[in-house]
């Protein structure tokens, strides 16, 4: 069925000049294509379409026709388009011929062919290339040769090993490492490493894969390089020992460690960490304790990797350092190391007076609910921010009073933790009826404060029990309430709000609360996913229910952004309001471009326009 | 294939995160030891940047490598003098200086020693090339997306970055942002059950093969057409493509799915922990594929049906439940069982600031980014192949490893595009 809808889609594209995709060409076949190409009459975008479209149908019979456009100067590209894809040897053929007939950038793009069809039969024609005079020639046939990457492409590049070369060396090695010849690979990136001409990456680079392809006797190399003051050989160095067996590799990096400087040190560990071998923990642990600053980062961050419950009390500490920075690490890590043990021990800590404030936030964290029973009774005594914060984050629905009750405390800071928690509490509640009922019972004696917070928060909750109970507040007699709850309505967070702020608007009219209404109703119609008869049936009823022109605006906007037959029509329908005509005029008319397709009904719409 | 790895734990994700990034914890932190006695970073810490291409989002996204101390940006390389001189503009406004250097040719900035990193934000014709040839030149790079026209150049920009060892960062920034990592995290972790099903929200696949009507060349000096469209076929000059209306031709732009798959199709990827292959399966509809892996989820593109969570949505589907999430960072969970997972953030959008912080803590450390060229290009790979199966309109069997279609010649030519001479993977 879509197929066949398509298949009109296709004519109507092939009608109109728009083609989507190589699709709509694919009526086409290989003899009109050709005939195309050989004609004088056919325009030379035609042509250009005709080579790409014969990549995907070509056979043996499209080759000596693109065969003969490779010299081209603006055909030639589109020739190798269409050749390359075509599973022939004709094909090589041609392209190896192509060789000594074409020059400069379309020969570049001859040998760039035959690399990306892969055939060694190339390599004899492709090496003359290395002696062009065009040393870009020169360059690309040597990179043709590294990406064919057989042993006999490989031999050729050895012998002719240059800085020049070294790039497809590398190329030509990793083809052969693929192909498991390790040792042919390691020979010729070895070569690689000693070109002294070479570019300094490219040599790092072919350190790299002889390390990684060498195993242990890689090692000694891996030493040299992270033993580096150099940059870019330290940085090769980083990023071998991350591809290499992590035993060795670490082992490396924990020798190295005992002689490098803080900076240096802090990369190492770093390392240690990513590499996750045990045996590097207390190596790790130690720095964690130095007095640099760098590397104690690293080292704390490192934990999170290697660490478990014996380095909880460190963590602590170090959560609470006067360095923001290492505060910042320490927590983190606090909150990523695995395991219930980790629970546990913190929960210990809560109990410790002088790693307790730090604890009770890593409670909070890591969410860690047994804590909840030690936290309340701490509450008792204490108006500690930090721990409503962490209740925010682990009460149930039976313990959510201790927050709300702490909306309306005299303290600002209090009731603006409270909020923060409630808030973090509600989130992740999943009774949202019982939430609800919840909710609503902090509005009696509320503040306005308070009364705002709950509100907002029975928006955030959701569900049709907050809907009801806030359109409840919306018509009901404490102003206070209305005023908030006509705002929380106005951003509700889905379409479940419509049929409330419909009748808001149909009750109140234009005053601020029927505005608000007639607004938030008009903001779904633009926001949010609805099927398309829906959102036109919404925005009918908006321009009837709108009582200013300052809102049928909005409605017209909506239309614009959802061009259809449907929104058209609404369109030309407010066009006939004398007040909306031009706006609406205009507003049809760029619906009308918008839509795609049904250009006889769009038409027939637009004709109904009045005349202005 | 047999792909099924066993779920992880919330922690070990938390673990793998924080090893891979920063995202969990304060963003690329200098540790006060960096720095000189006047707040400025040590030479040693620095990271010179260069920028190649850089229009409006590129300039956006540069906004946030200047927020860093670390990124020291020195030169622009833009085929249009507008642009180039834009970027000069901003960035010399930053530093209040007149050094930001500016070049036609991007390989006056690659061939700078002292650049240690590029932010390429060309258009999507050009990102790949673009990226193998930093690559080539020893540099870093963190590369807008799409990072890639074809399958083939999926598969050469991680081969390249790899081979020489350089960090690379797809502008793929939803990986580093809380509500996203939030869904990634239950659906990895077990909390919506055995997975089935990972939802993208693509845009309708289509593209153009017209032509804008030919225009009078402008003096290489102002716009240097021929490089402009590099890799590309070349066609007429008309000055709309260089302002940027180049998205919709098929020749400059993969089409809707790649679009706001490059994001969406990369987060199922990653939701699948199946960075490392793709789906076996490709079935087309009017406007979108539904793809199935081999571990039988199911990947489900599409443009429409969303709850309106914002732009770049996903859904995650499992046995016990779902979640789906998108640009406005609200996320809506079923059952309500499940909403005890649930975080609260600060709204971020689509800030790409994060995933910058990754990308210049990774150029330090040499850790893989979190949107490196192989998950990167793999996610590609899915999006070109889906696209291919929409063009052709037919099911389509894929082999993730040889990365070839089973029995269809056509679909297989599909899979590269010859580039113009003398750009080349």
């Amino acid at each position: 069925m879509y197929f066949e809808r398509r298949n009109r889609v296709v004519g109507l594209c092939l009608l109109s000049m728009l083609a989507v995709g190589t699709f709509c060409q694919a009526a086409e076949t290989e003899a009109d294509l050709l005939a195309k190409l050989k004609s004088n009459d056919t325009s030379f975008r035609d042509k250009t379409a005709a080579c790409k479209r014969l990549a995907v149908v070509g056979t043996e019979k499209t080759v000596p026709v693109l065969a003969g456009l490779l010299d081209d100067d603006k055909l030639s590209h589109y020739a190798r388009y269409g050749l390359e894809p075509i599973p022939s040897d004709e094909v090589d053929k041609v392209l190896l011929a192509a060789l000594e007939t074409v020059q400069g950038r379309h020969l570049i793009g001859v040998i760039q062919s035959l690399g990306n069809r892969g055939k060694a039969s190339a390599i004899e024609a492709i090496a003359k290339k290395l002696d062009d005079a065009d040393r870009e020639v020169a360059k690309a046939a040597a990179h043709c040769l590294g990406r064919l990457g057989t042993t006999a492409a490989s031999g050729i590049l050895s012998k002719r090993m240059s800085g020049e070369f070294a790039p497809a060396g590398l190329v030509c090695a990793k083809q052969l490492a693929r192909q498991g010849q390790a040792d042919a690979a390691i020979a010729l990136l070895l070569k690689v490493f000693r070109q002294e001409d070479a570019a300094e990456y490219v040599r790092l680079a072919a350190m790299l894969h002889t390390t990684k392809l060498q195993g242990d006797k890689g090692t000694k190399l891996l030493a040299e390089a992270l033993s580096s003051d150099d940059k870019s050989l330290l940085n090769m160095g980083l990023r071998t020992a991350r591809l290499i067996d992590p035993v060795a590799a670490s082992r490396v990096a924990s020798e190295v460690l005992k002689s490098s400087k803080p900076a240096k040190a802090a990369l190492l560990i770093t390392l240690l960490g990513d590499l996750g071998q045990a045996t590097s923990l207390a190596t790790v642990v130690g720095v964690a304790q130095s007095s640099d600053e760098q590397s104690r980062v690293a080292a704390l961050e490192a934990i999170a990797s290697l660490g478990g419950a014996d380095q909880v009390a460190l963590l602590l500490d170090a959560a609470a350092d006067k360095s923001e920075t290492v505060a910042a690490t320490a927590m983190e890590t606090l909150v990523a190391l695995p395991g219930d043990d980790i629970d546990r021990v913190v929960l210990e800590m809560v109990k410790d007076e002088q790693r307790k404030d730090t604890a009770i936030q890593v409670v909070g964290r890591r969410r860690i609910t047994a804590a909840v029973p030690m936290l309340v009774k701490m509450l008792e005594n204490s108006g500690d921010v930090d721990l409503i914060l962490a209740l925010g984050e682990t009460v149930s629905l039976d313990d959510l009073d201790l927050l709300g009750k702490r909306l309306g405390n005299e303290s600002a800071e209090i009731r603006e933790a409270a909020g923060k928690a409630l808030h973090a509490a509600c989130y992740r509640m999943t009774d949202r009826a019982a939430t609800v009922a919840k909710l609503v019972s902090y509005f009696d004696g509320a503040s306005e404060e308070t009364t705002r917070v709950v509100m907002d928060e029975l928006r955030h909750v959701g569900g049709s029990e907050a809907l009801a109970a806030v359109a409840a507040s919306a018509s009901g007699d404490d102003e206070l309430r209305r005023d908030f709850s006509t705002q929380a309505l106005g951003q509700w967070l889905d379409t479940s709000a419509a049929a409330v702020l419909l009748k808001l608007a149909q009750d109140e009219g234009e005053t601020k609360y029927g505005i608000r209404g007639i607004r938030g109703y008009i903001r779904l119609a633009r926001q949010f996913s609805m099927p398309a008869g829906e959102r036109v049936k919404m925005c009918r009823t908006a321009l009837k229910t709108a009582k200013r022109t300052e809102d049928k605006m909005l409605v017209l906007k909506v239309l614009e952004r959802y061009p259809s037959v449907g929104t058209l029509k609404v369109a030309v329908e407010a066009a006939a309001d004398a007040e909306l005509q031009k706006a609406a005029s205009a507003t049809a008319k760029t619906v009308g471009r918008k839509v795609k397709g049904h250009r006889p009904a769009v038409k027939a719409l637009l004709a109904k326009l009045p005349k202005s | 294939m047999a792909q099924k790895k066993k779920p992880v734990s919330r922690r070990r994700f938390l673990k793998q995160s924080a090893a891979a990034s920063t995202v969990f914890a304060l963003p690329t932190i200098i540790p006060g030891s960096a720095m000189g006695a006047d707040g400025a970073v040590a030479p040693s810490e620095r990271i010179v940047v260069g920028g190649i291409g850089l229009g409006p989002r590129g300039s956006y996204v540069l906004s946030e490598f200047l927020k860093f101390p670390q990124a020291q940006f020195v030169a622009i390389a833009d085929c249009q003098r507008s642009r180039r001189d834009k970027v000069k503009g901003m960035v010399d406004e930053h530093y209040k200086s007149k050094d930001c250097v500016t070049y036609r040719d991007m390989f006056d900035v690659l061939g700078r020693d002292d650049i240690d990193a590029v932010l390429i934000a060309t258009g999507d014709r050009w990102h790949t090339l673009a990226a193998i040839t930093a690559a080539r030149a020893g540099k870093d790079i963190y590369c807008e997306k799409p990072c890639s026209m074809t399958i083939q150049e999926s598969r050469a920009l991680a081969d390249n970055v790899n081979l020489y060892g350089r960090i690379y960062q797809a502008g793929t920034q939803r990986r580093s942002i809380g509500n996203f990592m939030l869904a990634l995290e239950m659906a990895q972790t077990g909390k919506l059950g055995k997975l089935t099903e990972v939802h993208a929200n693509t845009l309708h696949p289509g593209t153009s093969a017209q032509w804008l009507p030919e225009e009078p060349e402008p003096a290489p000096e102002e716009c240097d057409w021929d490089r402009w469209l590099g890799p590309a076929p070349w066609r007429p000059y008309n000055s709309k493509y260089v302002a940027g209306r180049w998205r919709g031709h098929y020749d400059f732009h993969g089409g809707g799915i790649l679009e706001w798959g490059a994001h969406t199709v990369d987060l199922c990827q990653l939701a699948n922990s199946a960075d490392d292959t793709a789906p076996i399966e490709y079935v087309p509809n009017e406007s979108g594929v539904t793809c199935t892996y081999a571990n039988g989820v199911k990947l489900i593109m599409r443009d429409h049906d969303w709850l309106g969570l914002g732009t770049c949505s996903v859904r995650f589907v499992g046995e016990d439940g779902w979640v789906e999430t998108g640009d406005s960072g609200a996320m809506k969970i079923e059952p309500d069982s499940l909403l005890s997972e649930k975080k609260v953030f600060t709204r971020v959008g689509t800030s790409a600031y994060t995933h910058v912080a990754n990308f210049l803590d990774c150029v330090r450390s040499r850790r893989l980014t979190r949107a490196n060229a192989s998950a990167a290009g793999q996610s590609h790979i899915v999006c070109h192949a889906a696209y291919i199966a929409w063009q052709l309109g037919r099911t389509l069997k894929f082999d993730p490893v040889k990365e070839e279609f089973a029995g269809d010649e056509e679909a297989n030519r599909m899979r590269s595009r010859a580039t113009r001479a003398p750009w080349t993977v």
